[in-house]
């Protein structure tokens, strides 16, 4: 089994719904996104067009934040999620360092929220669950696909560009789209990491 | 560990241990003060009981009918979903519903009931709001509403938008006696009268994705710019991958028209010259006309008086020419296929035309080389489209559904905001547009363009004149608003008997009553959910007024401009934390495309919030509404307000002798539509929605209800003409020669009333040399509109700063840039003949170089607001709402924003 994500450039309006569902499904702080989606555009008028790009954890097949971890910390699941043990972890920050795609998170604290005037209600029954002095990042929303459900960005996406599922398994959709799609890209193959997040 | 597992690890002993450790710090006057300086936190004292999933409905926007689940842990919403379940998002969320949790758990709200403490009022003057009890609060309001309710109820005029959708408001208003219900929502929409002449019920035109091959959008979305977890953006999406070709006609280029097959830039104004020019082609150039349709189904054979009217027979029914018998016959005929479109004809010694002769003629000059000019178009590409069009129509072409043989015409044309905002110009191209689409045929029926109504057997039905009835604001006698006098309504309604919302009209009103033949003050003002001093298009005559009216109370989710002018605040609840329902069809506004999944579809959704527990001491508006009846004597009773709520529940009446909860309200309109056995019980997370679909397949479709020669359509919109004709009537009647504000400019503003649109330029199209632009604004993904606060919610705020460099910015081609020695992220003053704005600059190629693009609705805040929601520029600084200036629509009281500009770095 190898989990992964087909994204599709072409149905990607932009919104960014899945960065805010993302932040509420994790409870992440201010500042952190695991997940977001640059703006840009290409062209010259008026052959001009917009684009959006959505950037995650790519959980790579050879991830070089796995390799860079002295307390292996960092590692691949059976499921091909690459994911951190919190307990191991020591804030080290290599492994943001060796991420090509800029898309790991430090936890610098839990106690600081949006508003200056302290933590909200919401904000103290999400943070503490984020240990300082950690690195963290994109999950695939392990906790939402052990209960059979799709990541939470997948989901909320309105525009139904973005598709879960096993790799390995030549019935699911993200096989199918990517047999379908043979031009499929993934970012930054030149540094050889073998993501598992592919955009067509 | 799974996240749900870690968040339910928090108990409700942690919970109590915290809320415990706020109320000791609120005791010891700690910084736990709100952003804006009043109020306090709430300690909970009550934690909910069961933690959980619970169903919902997102009232973060307009539509408010997405379907949401809560998940709720020791009374803290800590995630939000859309439900897999719901008939219209399947489990889609937007960002705006996503970030929900982050408009309820907002220290910037309002946390108490305020009351003013400093007489003088505004927008930078600190009102000394004191907090008080909701039973102060409400007595009150009770107490200064009293008398106007004994003297003359139309002194309270109750303003309401689309942040809060009370339900309830309207019986409020009319158990009060006012009329005044002021929308403030609306005033950039002067869309919906070629819709509501046209189409069904409207309100607006929308196309059968599910079938249409080319579609052209004109300053528009079908989705992903406005409720984009509704049908729209998934079906436009899947449209084109199935191969709909789509045009984009407008002056800048979104993420939406870059996955369109053609983005076609136009300059802002022009876009009646460019369906002129259009329609001239297809009439005089292309000639493949859908003449079944024109004659079996529009008026075009109608033959025309030379004074515009209809000639008719004896007993009243408009006459066409049969060519074959060489006479007039009534529009009835079975032999319509036999009558002119073309012509000219003598009956009873009157000479006439066919309306179709009319509009071709009246098109004859408009030729796409003229068009040009105007709108930067190349000859070829107005050309190109027309042709295309017609090709993809397929005229003649069939589809059978159940049994029941449909024309197919699998075109269709949409505009919206940037066009319609200019005015006369902007409603006429939209008329031309549904005269485009009547030439093939493609009027509700599969493939072509519907209203967005549900599907009705009685929308098409015709009047005596063989011609579908018109609505709404095109409606019933063709006056939107009845006629009254002396004048009646405070937002002068009856000088735009046409109109779509008119809040713009109220600071005249206020302030200058007598020159608009107000034979009464406006002493009290309501309201909520909307802020027509930030969205209203004059900021200091809304701020002058407000400050003026005598008493204002307001439901206030934050600390906005209207809650800063008033004298009693009366803290709104979030969506998320009220008891709530949707109860209706899956109509539009927000979805703007009609698809099979949401045709006829019938939905009820409730929240139960019975286990959130609120974060401050807000309330439902709705409840508060209903506690304020009471205290006013107009809760029971045959007048009284649970009576004028069971207007719309006779099926499942309230009891009119006492007050009614909100429960008992939500489950009579449940039972009232859906049965008599159901409850609000039965909702739940794992039920999902309560819905039914009032049509399916052949049903779908207007058409079928009225096939053949049953009803007819207007190419020629005699509507305009006689409603002009009746208005001069009446004023005259007044002893009025003119509306006020309009002397002298009378010619203008009638120009639009007619019914055959020619082309005429809005008021900025033509301006003094200097203003050398013209800026426009659009909705986008993230922030599309003010409601549900989304200019302070952080977590938007937040996503549109980090990666979205286009939405806080003033666009501005680079070739024009580079002309004027502006760079990217220059600072810069965008000024028009009215006011000025100021922002930093996005040098960008997704723009027209004639064109500065001002996304969304930034840059407008308060005193005592997050100081978020002053960021970005302030569009609405640039446009102007008089009179004299021709700063609002005559025909659809639209507001001129589409204003000419100059730029200059600061």
């Amino acid at each position: 089994m190898r989990y992964g994500m087909v994204i599709s450039l072409s149905r990607c309006i932009g919104c960014n719904a899945c960065s805010i569902a993302c932040k509420h499904e994790n409870g992440t702080g201010p500042g952190v996104f695991w997940r977001k989606v640059i703006i840009t555009e290409s062209g010259k008028y008026p052959q001009a067009a917009m684009h959006a790009l959505p950037l995650l954890c790519n959980h790579c097949e050879d991830p070089s934040c796995a390799k860079v971890c002295p307390v292996k910390a960092t590692k691949m699941d059976a499921n091909g999620m690459v994911t951190i043990d919190a307990k191991k972890c020591i804030g080290c920050r290599y492994c943001m360092t060796a991420c090509p795609y800029n898309v790991r998170a430090y936890v610098r604290s839990n106690d600081k929220g949006y508003f200056d005037e302290g933590l909200t209600e919401y904000e103290k029954a999400v943070y503490g669950e984020h240990k300082v002095g950690t690195v963290e990042k994109c999950t695939f929303c392990a906790q939402r696909v052990e209960e059979g459900k799709n990541p939470a960005c997948v989901q909320t996406c309105p525009a139904k560009a973005l598709f879960f599922g096993d790799l390995d398994d030549p019935a699911s959709q993200v096989a199918k789209l990517l047999t379908d799609n043979p031009n499929a890209k993934t970012l930054k193959p030149e540094a050889g990491t073998k993501p598992k997040v592919f955009y067509i | 560990m799974s996240k749900d597992s870690l968040a339910n690890k928090m108990s409700r002993r942690t919970f109590l241990k915290v809320s415990a450790a706020t109320a000791a710090a609120v005791a010891a006057g700690d910084q736990l003060l709100g952003g804006n300086g009043v109020g306090v936190l709430e300690a909970n004292a009550a934690p909910a009981a069961d933690d959980g999933w619970y169903p919902g409905v997102c009232k973060m926007c307009m539509q408010g009918d997405c379907q949401q689940r809560v998940h709720v842990v020791d009374g803290v919403v800590v995630k939000v979903e859309g439900d897999p379940q719901g008939r219209q998002n399947f489990g889609a969320l937007c960002p705006r519903g996503n970030a929900s949790i982050m408009q309820m758990y907002n220290p910037w709200r309002v946390k108490k009931p305020l009351k003013r403490t400093n007489p003088q009022k505004g927008l930078d003057v600190d009102p000394g709001f004191v907090e008080i009890s909701w039973d102060e609060a409400l007595q009150t309001v009770a107490d200064r509403l009293k008398p106007i309710k004994e003297s003359d109820p139309r002194k309270l005029v109750c303003v309401s938008g689309f942040g809060v959708r009370s339900a309830l408001l309207g019986n409020f208003e009319q158990a009060f006696g006012t009329p005044n219900d002021v929308p403030s929502r609306g005033s950039a929409c002067a869309y919906h009268i070629a819709g509501h002449i046209t189409h069904q019920r409207g309100p607006d035109g929308v196309p059968d994705l599910d079938r249409c091959n080319y579609f052209i959008d004109v300053g528009h979305t079908l989705g992903p710019n406005i409720a984009n977890s509704s049908p729209g953006t998934r079906n436009v999406l899947d449209a084109i991958e199935r191969g709909c070709k789509i045009i984009d006609i407008d002056p800048r280029c979104s993420q939406e028209a870059s996955k369109y097959a053609e983005w076609v830039p136009i300059r802002p104004g022009s876009e009646l010259a460019f369906f002129l020019a259009m329609l001239h082609t297809m009439l005089y150039e292309i000639g493949t006309l859908d003449i079944w349709y024109l004659k079996a189904r529009t008026n075009g054979p109608y033959l025309i008086d030379p004074e515009g009217e209809f000639v008719k027979d004896g007993s009243g029914k408009p006459l066409m020419w049969n060519e074959a018998a060489g006479r007039a016959v009534p529009f009835d005929t079975p032999d319509y296929m036999d009558c002119a479109l073309e012509g000219t004809y003598t009956v009873n010694g009157v000479t006439c035309h066919p309306a179709f002769q009319l509009v071709k003629d009246q098109m004859e000059e408009y030729t796409p080389e003229w068009s040009e000019q105007h709108t930067t178009i190349s000859a070829a590409t107005v050309r190109r489209i027309a042709n295309d069009f017609v090709e993809h129509a397929q005229i003649g072409a069939t589809v059978d559904i159940d049994g029941f043989t449909f024309p197919l015409r699998p075109v269709g044309i949409v505009s919206e905001r940037g066009p319609y905002q200019h005015t006369n110009e902007g409603p006429m191209q939209d008329f031309v547009t549904k005269i485009i689409c009547q030439m093939v045929g493609a009027i509700e029926v599969p493939g072509g363009m519907s209203g967005c109504s549900m599907p009705h057997p009685d929308w098409l039905k015709p009047d005596e004149e063989g011609i579908r009835i018109a609505n709404y604001e095109a409606g019933a006698d063709y006056f939107g608003y009845p006629w009254s006098w002396p004048l009646n309504f405070a937002d002068l309604r009856q000088f735009y008997p046409v109109s779509h919302t008119l809040v713009w009209a109220l600071p005249k009103t206020i302030l200058e009553p007598e020159k608009y033949h107000m034979d009464y003050r406006i002493e009290a003002l309501m309201s909520c959910g909307g802020g027509p001093v930030r969205s209203g298009f004059d900021r200091e005559a809304f701020e002058k007024a407000w400050a003026a009216v005598p008493f204002h109370f307001v439901f206030a989710l934050t600390y906005d401009e209207n809650a800063i002018l008033a004298d009693i605040v009366l803290p709104d609840s979030s969506f998320l934390e009220k008891d709530t329902f949707h109860g209706g069809s899956s109509a539009p506004p927000g979805h703007k495309v009609m698809v099979d999944s949401s045709r006829g579809l019938n939905v009820f959704l409730f929240r139960d919030a019975s286990k959130i527990t609120k974060p401050y001491d807000s309330r439902n508006m709705d409840e508060v509404l209903v506690d304020l009846a009471d205290k006013l004597g107009i809760m029971t009773g045959p007048d009284g307000m649970a009576a004028k709520a069971n207007n719309s529940l006779r099926n499942a009446p309230l009891d009119t002798g006492k007050k009614f909860t909100l429960r008992e309200w939500s489950e009579a309109s449940l039972k009232q539509t859906y049965g008599a056995d159901k409850k609000l019980d039965d909702i739940t997370d794992e039920s999902g929605p309560v819905y039914f679909y009032s049509t399916r397949g052949a049903k779908n479709y207007n058409y079928y209800y009225q096939p053949d020669n049953q009803t007819r359509t207007p190419i020629y919109y005699i509507n305009l003409l006689r409603v002009a004709k009746k208005f001069k009537e009446n004023l005259e009647a007044a002893g009025l020669s003119e509306v006020p504000g309009w002397e002298g400019d009378m010619d203008y503003f009638f120009e639009a009333f007619t019914p055959i649109p020619k082309w005429m330029t809005c008021p900025e199209f033509n301006p003094p040399p200097e203003y050398d632009l013209w800026a426009i604004n659009w909705k986008t993904p993230m922030a599309p509109f003010f409601c549900g606060d989304t200019f302070g919610n952080v977590w938007l705020h937040e996503t549109m700063k980090k990666f979205d460099p286009y939405e806080f910015s003033i666009w501005i081609n680079t070739a024009t840039a580079e002309e004027k020695g502006i760079k990217d992220g220059d600072k810069v003053c965008v000024e028009s003949r009215y006011g000025k704005a100021e922002g930093y600059v996005k040098v960008t190629e997704l723009i027209h170089p004639e064109v500065l693009g001002f996304p969304s609705g930034h840059g407008a805040s308060s005193s005592k607001a997050n100081p978020i929601t002053a960021e970005g520029p302030y569009f609405n600084a640039l446009c102007n709402i008089d009179e004299k200036n021709r700063g609002v629509d005559p025909l659809t009281a639209g507001v001129e924003s589409g204003p000419a500009v100059k730029i200059y770095k600061v």
